[in-house]
């Protein structure tokens, strides 16, 4: 249910004549500018239908930056230069106090009341500044005491009064109740109590645009939880979209805490919103890059995607949008990072999760094969150091089938595949290890792992000649490892004479395989800062970091025997950081 | 110490003050002086959780002559602030002093509580217009936020005035001292029904009903709605006990006209309830759960036979009430669909 009011068009519509254009030269709050907030005030004033109250919301933002601007302009002048400048200055506050929507909404009734103080004046001249005195102190009695309120007025007024409390203790108290009494109707579904589901819908509707204004009130926090977890009897959502948007935003902008499920129910029941936390999300990760996978797990966890990811249909838009963003960027590698720091923390909150209702992780991949899924599940220190071996030629094993059966070589299928083996990327940073450091016979398997990461589209059979072009570069490092004295240039120089430039995807794999030998072999520890001072350029530094990253997190994570390895890997991250 | 105490027994005065013309004569340095104390006073309480002796010492001074509690120590900036807001005797010159003293605070480390209040009520009105129940279910809600909003902090005040036992007599000065009418004996009822916690101070409460001035009660359980005096009976059989004894009073003032077949009042007397109603309190009554439910039943029996124990209508208020509740039942139970 999304009907949006069409906006004034408040710059364009009104003919300004240039000689009163400007009513302050300052502040540039101009003449037509101010009518039509005036204009404004007044229609709110006199209707209260619920496309008024949604104008009135759809207004607030704006509003309050006008507000700002008039009380810039006012904190220079004394009440009559004010009357002067803005003759009508008076009949728009009073009336923009009236309106509860412009008092509870954000910061409005802050400048409101600076605006009217600015106006006060301390020594009246004239009968015009006292009766403006006299009106202002009326004005905020309005807004502050506990007037304004029926005929129980004065009853609570001293009754308050007599406890020894001011307006202020009391306020507290009532909106509390007041939110405590709608989250109770809402559970009970005491609204159903209304004739039709149609007043049913409109009442919950209204009760939403109530709360736009009132979002980052902390004290309707409950409320807002309540309504994003209301479920009308009807197929279409009764949440106007205004509302699902305010709050997301204000969610966004760390305004407002809600509850996890609160948000897992405001992003399943809107899609629009959901990809706008992840956009926000992924850029803030990419623009980390490069960064540690330490705090981009942080990132992470504080946008609470990765736990409303347990829910199947969030998991799959989350998907949609990766698969979406690596195709865009040709497999960029700070797309492919964010994948898998995701992956994981995803896992990580899919293991936490004891509710009773736990998707099995198939349906979160229906796409790829289950053993598949099992074999990359599998946690590196949970096989002994052989089995680690086996198990790499296993998963090289299983893709390959899958990739090389006719029936699976359509484009989406074979994507499929290698975006999932791009969710456990670590597989190909362990593959690349193992080449350099394993004496073990199956070089193959290894490096089709490799070629496959980087090369998933085999036009021409190209892979190939990347794993060609691979093992040559691998066999010469192997002989590097052996050599006694080594520098950092003889590296470079060997590996350039073994990389053609027809084959991007060999680029990429030997600069994989170069830094694997610099961090993982005795050979590759002696001339790895100088290495990287010098030659990190020649490939691009935001792949070599983000490699380094990724190892780094990795090897960190495998106990005392990589400790100097990841000595070292700090290292290099923080010679690059002055490398470019 | 003793400075202290004596700078602290100032604060009814300046209370007092800020809400009389004596602000008349007030420049902006005597305003100023004044919203310093509400600050010095506010700090003051902050201070006594480390200061045991203090705190007690500072009770026992400001509930002596007027009454005021510690609470008044902590919202003194507030409660000083918001009375002059309202006094129109304040002069142009303090009162534009005192506004942008409020609007923008510096200086003692926080913001001005202004906003947050004036939001809170924008909310509370918008809010509650959306609460308002349809007429047809208005009878069961007569527990409102506001009414719910003034009993917690009716109670959260008891309960901050009768600490210690000696703090007893204290909490029902307040309570005499608060305005008497139909909103106070709600707000009593509805503290007394608030579900969980405060049973200090709803023991009070019941005290201050039962024990207190009888006026009071007589009249608590005259304007208070059925549902709510049945929901309190169920939950405080020594309310129930004076409340039945109410009840079988109003009853025996009823008189049966014989052309029109009803029960009537008099007219002549303040105290007397119409058959409609009585016949509502009674079928709230008999709607709460056991053991209220036998209770009542017994005591509309006894009280029936004490007027010859007939079948027929017209003769005992009890005989027709007990009559009507069978038929009632009799109805619900055929059409339970209906109903």
């Amino acid at each position: 249910m999304c009907t949006t009011v069409k906006r004034d068009p408040i710059h364009v519509d009104l003919e300004v004549k240039p000689a009163e254009r400007k009513m302050d030269e300052d502040a540039g709050i101009t003449k037509s500018r101010f009518e039509f907030w005036l204009r404004k005030a007044l229609e709110w004033g006199q209707i209260t239908t619920p496309e008024s109250q949604q104008d009135v919301c759809l207004h607030l933002p704006e509003l309050q930056e006008f507000l700002l601007q008039i009380y810039g302009a006012l904190k220079h002048m004394n009440c009559a230069d004010a009357i002067q400048k803005f003759p009508l200055i008076g009949q728009l506050l009073g009336r923009l106090c009236w309106n509860p929507f412009i008092i509870g909404y954000d910061e409005c009734q802050k400048i409101l009341m600076w605006c009217l103080c600015c106006l006060y004046s301390g020594e009246p001249q004239n009968p015009v500044e006292l009766k403006a005195n006299s009106w202002i102190q009326i004005s905020l009695c309005r807004l502050l005491s506990l007037s304004g309120l029926g005929h129980h007025d004065s009853d609570i007024n001293n009754f308050i009064t007599t406890l020894g409390l001011a307006s202020a203790d009391y306020y507290q108290k009532l909106v509390e109740n007041v939110v405590f009494s709608l989250v109770t109707e809402l559970s009970r579904n005491w609204f159903n109590r209304f004739k039709s589901q149609q007043s049913i819908s409109s009442r919950v509707r209204c009760l939403c645009l109530l709360c736009v204004p009132l979002i980052n009130l902390t004290d309707v926090t409950p409320l807002l939880e309540a309504l994003l977890s209301y479920h009308g009897g009807g197929s279409e959502d009764v949440l106007p979209c205004e509302f699902l948007e305010a709050v997301n935003e204000a969610i966004l902008q760390r305004k407002i805490s809600l509850s996890e499920s609160a948000v897992v129910q405001l992003w399943l029941r809107h899609l629009p919103s959901l990809q706008k936390a992840l956009l926000k999300n992924f850029e803030s990760l990419i623009s980390l890059q490069p960064g540690s996978l330490e705090e981009m797990t942080c990132l992470i966890k504080s946008s609470l995607l990765h736990r409303a990811a347990c829910h199947p249909a969030i998991f799959r838009a989350i998907e949609e949008f990766f698969k979406n963003a690596l195709l865009e960027t040709d497999g960029a590698p700070e797309v492919m990072t964010v994948v898998q720091v995701f992956t994981r923390c995803f896992l990580q909150a899919y293991q936490e999760n004891n509710e009773q209702h736990k998707f099995p992780l198939k349906a979160y991949f229906p796409h790829n094969p289950h053993s598949l899924l099992r074999a990359f599940l599998k946690h590196p220190s949970d096989l002994p150091a052989t089995g680690l071996h086996q198990h790499l030629i296993h998963i090289a094993e299983m893709l390959k089938a899958i990739v090389e059966t006719k029936c699976m070589r359509s484009y989406g299928n074979l994507f499929e595949t290698w975006f999932l083996f791009i969710h456990f990327g670590e597989w190909a940073d362990t593959a690349a290890e193992h080449l350099l450091v394993s004496k073990a016979e199956s070089s193959d398997a290894m490096l089709w792992l490799l070629a496959f990461y980087y090369d998933p589209n085999d036009e021409n059979q190209q892979r190939t000649q990347t794993m060609l072009e691979g093992k040559s570069v691998c066999e010469h490092l192997t002989t590097l490892s052996r050599t006694p004295t080594l520098s950092a240039r003889d590296l470079q120089a060997a590996v350039n004479s073994k990389i053609s430039r027809r084959q991007p995807a060999t680029k990429e794999l030997a600069v994989h395989l170069i830094i694997s030998f610099l961090i993982f072999t005795a050979n590759g520890h002696k001339i790895a800062r100088e290495w990287i001072a010098h030659f990190a350029v020649t490939y691009e530094v935001l792949k070599v970091s983000s490699l380094l990253t990724r190892i780094a997190h990795r090897v960190s994570q495998l106990g005392v025997k990589y400790q100097r390895s990841v000595k070292l890997v700090n290292d290099l991250l923080q010679i690059l950081k002055f490398v470019d | 110490m003793e400075t202290l105490l004596s700078q602290a027994e100032q604060l009814p005065s300046l209370l007092a003050a800020s809400r009389s013309a004596l602000v008349r004569g007030w420049d902006t340095a005597t305003l100023q002086r004044a919203l310093d104390w509400g600050h010095f006073f506010q700090q003051l309480h902050s201070r006594l959780l480390c200061q045991p002796g203090l705190r007690t010492a500072l009770e026992r001074r400001l509930c002596r002559g007027r009454r005021l509690s510690l609470g008044h120590l902590r919202r003194c900036p507030q409660l000083l602030g918001l009375a002059l807001l309202e006094n129109r005797a304040l002069s142009s010159a303090a009162y534009q002093h005192l506004l942008r003293g409020l609007l923008f605070p510096g200086g003692h480390g926080e913001g001005s509580f202004i906003p947050l209040l004036t939001r809170r009520k924008a909310a509370s009105q918008l809010l509650c217009v959306h609460l308002a129940p349809p007429p047809e279910v208005s009878a069961e809600h007569w527990v409102t936020p506001q009414l719910r909003a003034q009993a917690q902090l009716l109670l959260s005040q008891l309960r901050e005035e009768g600490g210690g036992e000696d703090r007893v007599p204290s909490s029902l000065v307040l309570l005499d001292q608060l305005p008497r009418g139909l909103m106070l004996y709600r707000v009593v009822a509805v503290a007394l029904l608030e579900p969980a916690g405060e049973a200090k101070a709803r023991a009070l409460l019941l005290l201050w009903l039962l024990q207190g001035d009888p006026a009071h009660l007589s009249v608590f359980c005259r304007l208070l709605p059925a549902p709510g005096m049945a929901s309190l009976c169920s939950r405080y059989p020594e309310l129930c006990v004076h409340y039945f004894s109410y009840l079988a009073a109003w009853g025996s003032r009823l008189s049966y006209d014989l052309l029109q077949g009803e029960w009537k009042v008099s007219g002549l007397e303040e105290d007397e309830v119409p058959w409609q109603e009585m016949r509502e309190r009674v079928v709230c009554l008999l709607q709460e759960p056991e053991p209220l439910h036998s209770s009542i039943r017994t005591q509309l029996s006894q009280l029936k036979a004490k007027d010859g124990d007939f079948e027929i209508r017209g003769l005992s208020v009890w005989t027709d009430l007990l009559l009507d509740m069978e038929t009632a039942a009799l109805e619900k139970m055929l059409v339970p669909n209906l109903l």
